[in-house]
């Protein structure tokens, strides 16, 4: 657990007025609040402390108690004293919230350092009131594989204590969020559920590489095919095998695409991205005595 | 048939704390959509996420209507900016 600075976190020197702080901490809303940096954690973690900074140093008793111990919250017998009262206090506090407050979001918690010193309930008044009507969403993660984002599937979730069963559908992007309506929070005074919120995150241990719906694959060509020209098999996604014919003369880099062998577009069931598939010329490394004679013989007749 | 959960404007104004004056003019202005049915107005429950997105905007950090449309135009097309950046990205990846 570390100490926040709460001057710092609002950009003032210790002797700042209330006016000072007020006029801060908006400033610093409006820069950080989350419905301005959607996806941006690091910026609602910067405003949760912003809220808190805001609790505390708004309220002059707060304020009080953070300068004279704040930075000693570990140790020290007047604190240990003042946490002995805490508790008596901070009914007083949770009842006196009369100052603007902004939203909460996600992040219903304080910060450690926070709960340390002024427990869960000395900042109620920084959090947006408990909901009014509609539920609060939830937002969760989910990590799946490449493989498993290429077919439609159904997955069980542990949310809040609650099991779910979701579908997924194919083609689902990494980073994606999908709404699961009525899956949040209860309402309040017979309002709707909040919503859960799902982002994915996909993993990937195939030899494809996904941009948006289309796959890419490298594959070694021998130098005499590439040379001479044939035929080679390549596996798509599905492992199923498709035969190529290669012209000659194929350079290294030389990309084909082959339609409808890509990745399942989202929710368009049977419509899918294409495959390109790279040829990387491998240049034989270990000559035999044969080969190597047979190479210089090459290169003399290209000399010619 | 797909049930619509519909709440009446008067009922959302009063569980959430404000004016329904405010509400009309979020609408007026084309900021939020309220239905009118049988002589009553309603609130689509769908659209609950996007109005109170609205109402923080505009009650939490003093934004007028006009700067609500404006930061919303400026959100989709980040929104919009992100996307192309993150398939920019996994095209990048191939040549690493």
């Amino acid at each position: 657990m570390e100490f926040i600075d709460y001057y710092k976190v609002l950009g003032l020197s210790k002797t700042a007025t209330e006016d000072e702080i007020k006029k801060a901490y908006r400033k610093q809303a409006r820069k950080l609040h989350p419905d301005l940096n959607p996806d941006d954690k690091e910026a609602q973690a910067k405003f949760q402390q912003l809220n808190e900074a805001n609790a505390v140093l708004s309220n002059p008793e707060n304020r009080k108690k953070y300068d004279k111990y704040g930075k000693d919250w570990e140790r020290g017998e007047e604190y240990e004293q003042y946490k002995q009262q805490q508790s008596q206090n901070q009914r007083q506090y949770s009842n006196s919230g009369q100052q603007q407050s902004y939203g909460n979001f996600e992040g219903e918690d304080f910060s450690d350092f926070f709960s340390s010193m002024f427990g869960q309930n000395g900042g109620r008044q920084s959090q947006r009131s408990q909901a009014q009507y509609r539920g609060q969403d939830f937002n969760a993660q989910l990590s799946i594989q490449l493989t498993e984002a290429y077919k439609t599937h159904k997955k069980e979730l542990a949310v809040n204590g609650k099991n779910i069963r979701i579908t997924i559908a194919a083609g689902i992007e990494d980073q994606q969020t999908i709404k699961i309506p009525g899956f949040g929070a209860e309402g309040a005074n017979n309002g709707p559920k909040g919503d859960l919120y799902i982002t994915f995150s996909i993993a990937n241990d195939t030899a494809f590489k996904r941009v948006g719906n289309d796959l890419y694959l490298d594959y070694e060509l021998d130098l005499y095919t590439a040379i001479l020209g044939g035929e080679i098999t390549v596996a798509d996604f599905e492992s199923n095998k498709l035969k190529l014919k290669v012209a000659a003369g194929t350079q290294s880099g030389t990309k084909i695409r082959l339609k409808g062998k890509g990745f399942p577009v989202y929710k368009k069931e049977g419509q899918f991205g294409d495959l390109y598939v790279t040829y990387l010329v491998k240049i034989p490394t270990k000559l035999s005595e044969k080969e190597n004679e047979l190479f210089n013989e090459l290169a003399q007749i290209s000399k010619n | 048939m797909e049930q619509v959960d519909l709440i009446i404007v008067e009922v959302f104004c009063e569980h959430y704390k404000i004016e329904l004056t405010q509400i009309e003019e979020l609408e007026d202005f084309g900021l939020i959509e309220i239905y009118n049915e049988n002589g009553l107005k309603y609130i689509h429950s769908n659209n609950l996420p996007q109005i109170e997105k609205v109402l923080r905007f505009h009650n939490e950090l003093n934004i007028n209507k006009e700067g609500i449309e404006v930061v919303l135009n400026l959100l989709e097309r980040l929104e919009n900016t992100n996307q192309e950046l993150k398939y920019f990205k996994d095209k990048l990846k191939l040549y690493e």
